[in-house]
């Protein structure tokens, strides 16, 4: 990944592909304005349906959510930002290479959890996988972990958000999972291979 | 509110910022200004999601959580988790809180983690927004056709691990 790559490139929203500044400006109030929307109707709709004692202890949930999520979550935006400038995703990408096998398909899950950045990052490696005659297997177990397994993702939002416990669930119950991924587009799409991804 | 998780980050996040700063090559400034711009883009919205999941918390009936959602139910509530991940058509801040607003109404970790998995492979909005331009229809499909039972293999998988 190029250093012009990482400095464009969010972690869980890239730049539109062919978007402006200022329709990414106009969005960003858009979208505030719309969860300040969502605040003020479940505040309305909360007083309405339960008085001023439920709204009451809703400003306590609030209040009890942000003291024990904000710190968390301050903390994994430093930690993704620290992963974001360490990893080197252009070594892990030739480590994969030298892989065989079943080892190809560890390596794959691996790099795709820990790849930083949004699609555009992980599409232009996956499209590179493609175009180095890695096929469908290796390719789709790349993306899928990318989605579902990211370390940045986990950090910053299953950790805070849902607690240690319900984020290791998740990342036990579905580290093996990319790579069925992967082998069930092998077997059924295999005959169709693709060295790009258009 | 000092927590084992809470630790686990600082942690993290001392070793992290040393094997940065030893690199010597302005890897922290870097990582100072990815900071900075993150928490402009992030922490709003976090925290209006908040106050919105707070007031949603006691207008949503728990009883319906817990009877739709929750361990009693089986594996009903993994097949709704993953259908309502495929269907959020928003980023993490509003998947994940609305996650932890169904945890906090007595959702299943089985259901929980169908919901977030289906959102993590089907996000509509990224795939809208950049997967159709990035990937092609073709890719596309083939990953959505394979990645289609895994919302609900992993629910399984944690249902009867937890």
């Amino acid at each position: 990944m190029t250093k012009q790559q990482q400095t464009d490139e969010g972690f869980d929203k890239d730049p539109p592909v062919t978007g402006k500044k200022k329709s990414r400006f106009k969005k960003r109030h858009i979208e505030m304005i719309a969860y300040a929307a969502f605040g003020v109707a479940g505040g309305g709709y909360c007083y309405y349906l339960k008085g001023a004692e439920g709204f009451s202890m809703a400003i306590d949930v609030q209040v009890e959510m942000m003291a024990g999520m904000l710190p968390r979550i301050t903390l994994a935006f430093g930690i993704a930002a620290l992963l974001w400038v360490l990893l080197d995703a252009e070594k892990l990408k030739e480590l994969i290479q030298k892989q065989r096998g079943v080892m190809q398909l560890v390596y794959a899950t691996i790099l795709g959890a820990i790849t930083p950045g949004g699609p555009t990052s992980s599409f232009s490696i996956l499209n590179l996988f493609l175009a180095s005659g890695l096929g469908y297997v290796i390719g789709i177990t790349y993306i899928t972990a990318w989605s579902m397994l990211g370390v940045q993702r986990i950090l910053i939002w299953d950790m805070p958000l849902l607690g240690i416990d319900q984020a290791s669930l998740r990342f036990l119950a579905g580290f093996w999972l990319p790579s069925l991924a992967g082998l069930l587009a092998g077997w059924l799409f295999g005959k169709q291979q693709a060295t790009s991804l258009k | 509110m000092i927590s084992p998780s809470l630790l686990f980050l600082v942690a993290l996040l001392f070793v992290m910022g040393y094997i940065a700063g030893r690199r010597g090559d302005g890897s922290i400034q870097r990582a100072w200004v990815r900071f900075k711009k993150q928490v402009a883009e992030f922490l709003p919205r976090m925290v209006l999601v908040i106050i919105g999941t707070g007031f949603l918390l006691q207008i949503i009936p728990s009883e319906l959580i817990s009877e739709n959602l929750g361990r009693g139910a089986g594996l009903k509530p993994i097949l709704i988790g993953g259908l309502a991940g495929m269907l959020v058509p928003a980023g993490p801040a509003v998947a994940f809180t609305t996650a932890a607003t169904l945890a906090g109404a007595g959702a299943s970790e089985g259901a929980l983690v169908a919901f977030i998995t289906a959102w993590c492979i089907f996000a509509i909005h990224r795939i809208l927004i950049y997967e159709t331009s990035l990937a092609g229809p073709k890719f596309l499909l083939i990953r959505c056709t394979v990645a289609l039972p895994i919302p609900f293999i992993a629910g399984t998988v944690a249902h009867y691990l937890s």
